[in-house]
């Protein structure tokens, strides 16, 4: 059985195709070799995404290495389509199908700030952009997950309404309003974190990372 | 357009998302109309806020390796089954990277050294089970073996049902290794047996891989364990074993 998938993936892949069933099992490594080649330059997507949709650093890993395990097994399904927006669809079902099934923990699990770490910010702006940015990632992690996952996508993947609906299994026109309210959302949200109008939210909004 | 419909609209015209029409019209609208303008001008501030402060940031090493480590988890047998690679660079390849290693890099060998012998105490406890107690609780029933570990270890070890996909499960007992209590689950596969460990992963390093005595053993992480299965099955079957039990 396994053999016979690897053939299909083999020939979906490009590869050179042999009937004979050697040539198939060498050709398995082909095909893990072909599928790292292809997915694993999305792996740094693949974590931001989960890990700003789960909010905890544990379980996002459990969910990346879980989708990538996924991937390979639906490798014979991917067509030559965007490999990123296949594997993040991938990625963002097994992180909406934990926290469906770990609902009750989800919503009790404390917000941890130290997986939204800013990582390379040299120490003299460090403290000035800091502050900034934990507001950001604050009312972000407080948004409702299908409105954190598209602003995720939007704003850090920069990704078009059609791929973003693509991803989601959502219409653009709900894509639409999603990011309309997450972003009205965000707006009140910074303005509270930030202490008040006239300059916070400009403040982030002028710093340059 | 009245002010209401505009508002719904600004967020989708900034990210130029609106057919060409429409976005005329909501352009028109928001040049005539101080306050959607005043909105128009918060939403790219919140935008530019957001792009600012949502800090991109690299996988973690560790996931990069646990991600390889799954993904080539089960084929790490089959490529070491085909040595004639490394055979034709022989020894001298081989010791000249020992030597770099040791040379360079003592903790890396350290810690090779303390997977082999994680490994040697797995397979140790494998072959005792063989001439001895082999499961503690007997059941193929997963529901039976899953509770039966709840007070004998310090975690719940997931426990799959792949009676359907010809590898049955006997049962499981707790055993040792690397100083610690770890779970071991027993399957059976026509007149071979498969022992599986599980232990949290934060723990320890995995294991080694090898092959001694027709012994073949083979682990990965997942959900925060480490698994280590062994059995003196063919290579190519205890793979597409472990590869079941890394997508259930």
């Amino acid at each position: 059985m396994r053999r016979v998938r690897f053939s299909i993936a083999g020939a979906a892949a490009g590869c050179i195709h042999d009937k004979s069933v050697k040539a198939a099992w060498s050709s398995s490594e082909r095909i893990e070799a072909e599928f790292e080649r292809i997915f694993l330059p999305h792996l740094d997507a693949a974590w931001n995404l989960a890990r700003l949709l789960m909010r905890n650093p544990q379980d996002a890993e459990d969910a990346v290495q879980e989708a990538y395990l996924k991937a390979l097994r639906s490798f014979s399904g991917f067509r030559g389509e965007s490999s990123r927006s296949w594997l993040l669809a991938i990625v963002r079902n097994t992180c909406f199908t934990w926290m469906r099934n770990n609902r009750e923990r989800a919503d009790q699990a404390e917000f941890r700030e130290e997986i939204h770490a800013v990582p390379a910010a040299t120490p003299e702006t460090q403290s000035l952009s800091r502050e900034r940015s934990d507001a950001v990632t604050r009312c972000i992690a407080q948004l409702p997950a299908d409105f954190r996952e598209a602003i995720v996508l939007r704003e850090l993947e920069q990704m078009s309404y059609r791929e973003i609906a693509e991803i989601t299994g959502v219409p653009s026109g709900t894509v639409m309003s999603r990011l309309a309210r997450a972003r009205s959302r965000l707006a009140s949200c910074l303005r509270i974190s930030l202490g008040g109008a006239g300059g916070p939210v400009d403040a982030v909004a002028e710093q340059r990372s | 357009m009245t002010c209401e419909e505009a508002r719904s609209l600004l967020s989708a015209r900034m990210d130029g998302e609106l057919d060409a029409p429409l976005h005329a019209e909501v352009e028109a609208h928001v040049k005539t109309c101080a306050a959607c303008s005043q909105s128009a001008a918060l939403l790219e501030r919140v935008s530019m806020a957001v792009r600012n402060g949502m800090s991109r940031s690299t996988a973690p090493q560790h996931l990069r390796d646990n991600v390889r480590f799954a993904l080539r988890g089960a084929d790490y047998l089959e490529r070491r089954q085909s040595p004639a690679r490394w055979k034709q660079w022989g020894a001298p390849a081989a010791a000249a990277v020992f030597i770099a290693a040791l040379g360079s890099a003592p903790f890396l060998v350290n810690e090779h050294n303390q997977r082999q012998a994680l490994a040697q105490e797995l397979l140790s406890a494998h072959e005792r089970a063989l001439v001895g107690r082999e499961v503690d609780v007997v059941s193929t029933d997963r529901h039976t073996v899953k509770p039966w570990f709840n007070g004998k270890l310090p975690f719940s070890p997931p426990v799959a049902d792949l009676a359907a996909q010809g590898f049955p499960l006997i049962g499981g007992r707790v055993d040792y290794a690397g100083g610690r209590p770890v779970a071991a689950l027993v399957y059976r596969r026509r007149l071979h047996r498969i022992d599986v460990f599980i232990w949290p992963a934060a723990d320890s390093t995995p294991p080694a891989r090898f092959e001694s005595n027709g012994y073949h053993e083979i682990s990965w992480k997942k959900n925060g364990f480490t698994f280590t299965c062994i059995s003196d099955l063919n290579a190519a079957e205890l793979a597409g074993f472990a590869r079941l039990l890394q997508s259930q």
